[in-house]
């Protein structure tokens, strides 16, 4: 990856970062309900596209680091959940890469583990500081289960534009 | 010993979740506990801000587009029941201006310069909502430079929504009164009944079934009935005396028969709101 097509990708991460708020906030009474609640992860989305799509580039690492502290910063103040959690996750889809094919369907696979692993990871973070809301049954029936459905979903839907985007920059176009 | 050192990517990982560990147990003291974040925190805050409301732009038009076709396809029913209020609510603005005005006159007899009551108005939009929401928080356009402080309380539309969280130059974070943060701070509340007798409590928590805030720590032997109206106590941080909070909706008793808790219901859709109005007191005092 060159560091023109490097940067690209960053500015879409940071325009994914905020969108996940921008999302929310627009879409709060059909995202936040007493009976669900969706938590958008664009941001997740494209990390994953981005790091199984692509051949590897350890810049990925830092680049997760550095957005997880920025999300922790400006959606919490809580610093460190997010900023442990995208870099795991890179490292992770970077390991597992070597071991499976690079296909829709994989692609999909991965974001739905990602999404449990950050979502329920920084849930039970924040339950650990007493800042967090449901008990663990509501959480997995009320947030990770529509969570999971939502952002599955929505990652088949651009899935086909994602990677057209990220061939289209791999080709050097 | 000398075989445990020698691991390289254990070290690595031990040090990733000292590191991490840190940096949230040091973030956390700082939010909860200092008036304002360190400058470093402050400034990407503030530039996040901005990107967010680029982003969110497109985003909050379409929102606000939405809202503006509901009003539309209310504007006859909402027309009709407005009107009949029409003639009670002027003969209560002018009883209103009346009292305004003695209150005044008192008050300068006896040479009070503020009350619990009085406060000023700082008016600010939301700009984004955190998207894993078990925190209840959301981001608005105005920090320490509009004179926004770290408590303050957070009314939109009807009733009392939340309070400052963190504040940053220009921008600043509001919990939701129906946060599930143990270690938030209370809103002091009181219930006025139909006899004009004020009951003391605090809103301890939220009723997510019902949409309701549960009031606790009532210890009073006036009555409780449904309807009744629930504002701010102004006891405590640095929430005025009177912002209407919401209505009793059911009251739980205890084993003695006295209320243990209350559910009163929000005046205001924790889940829709655009615009927010940050509530600065006359009286300062923590």
């Amino acid at each position: 990856m060159d560091r023109r097509h490097f940067w690209l990708i960053m500015l879409w991460a940071v325009v994914a970062l905020f969108l996940d708020g921008a999302v929310t906030y627009a879409l709060q009474g059909v995202l936040i309900t007493p009976r669900w609640q969706v938590a958008p992860s664009f941001l997740l989305l494209w990390l994953v596209y981005v790091c199984y799509l692509l051949p590897t580039d350890w810049r990925m690492l830092l680049a997760g680091l550095v957005l997880g502290g920025v999300y922790d910063m400006y959606y919490s103040g809580i610093i460190g959940f997010y900023a442990l959690a995208f870099p795991a996750v890179i490292y992770g889809i970077r390991w597992i890469r070597q071991y499976l094919p690079v296909n829709g369907l994989y692609t999909v696979l991965l974001y739905f583990i990602s999404i449990v692993v950050v979502t329920s990871g920084v849930y039970f973070g924040h339950r650990f500081l007493g800042v967090g809301g449901e008990g663990f049954v509501g959480f997995v029936s009320q947030v990770l289960w529509p969570t999971i459905l939502v952002n599955v979903v929505l990652a088949g839907v651009l899935y086909g534009p994602c990677v057209r985007l990220l061939t289209k920059w791999q080709s050097g176009k | 010993m000398r075989k445990f050192f020698a691991n390289k990517k254990l070290i690595i990982v031990m040090i990733i979740l000292i590191a991490t560990l840190s940096t949230v147990a040091l973030s956390f003291r700082v939010r909860e506990n200092r008036a304002a974040p360190p400058l470093v925190q402050r400034l990407a805050n503030d530039i996040s801000n901005v990107a967010a409301q680029v982003v969110s732009a497109p985003m909050v038009a379409v929102h606000a587009g939405y809202d503006q076709v509901g009003d539309l396809i209310n504007t006859y029913n909402e027309n009709q029941a407005l009107k009949k209020n029409m003639t009670q609510l002027q003969q209560t603005q002018a009883t209103n201006a009346t009292l305004k005005a003695e209150n005044k006159q008192l008050k300068k007899q006896l040479k009070l310069n503020a009350t619990l009551s009085d406060y000023t108005q700082i008016p600010a939009s939301v700009v984004s909502r955190q998207p894993a929401d078990w925190e209840n928080i959301f981001m608005i356009n105005k920090g320490t430079h509009s004179g926004v402080k770290k408590n303050m309380p957070v009314v939109s539309g009807a009733g009392l929504i939340g309070r400052v969280l963190e504040v940053h130059n220009f921008s600043a974070k509001v919990e939701l009164i129906s946060t599930a943060n143990t270690t938030a701070d209370r809103t002091a509340v009181e219930i006025v009944n139909k006899k004009e007798q004020h009951i003391n409590g605090i809103i301890s928590g939220y009723d997510k079934p019902s949409e309701t805030l549960l009031m606790t720590q009532i210890n009073t032997k006036n009555t409780i009935e449904k309807g009744d109206t629930v504002v701010t106590s102004g006891l405590g941080g640095l929430t005025p005396k009177g912002l209407f909070v919401g209505k009793v909706t059911q009251i739980k008793d205890d084993d003695y028969g006295r209320p243990a808790t209350v559910y009163v219901k929000p005046a205001t859709d924790l889940n829709d709101f655009s615009v927010v109005t940050v509530i600065s007191r006359a009286v300062q005092g923590e």
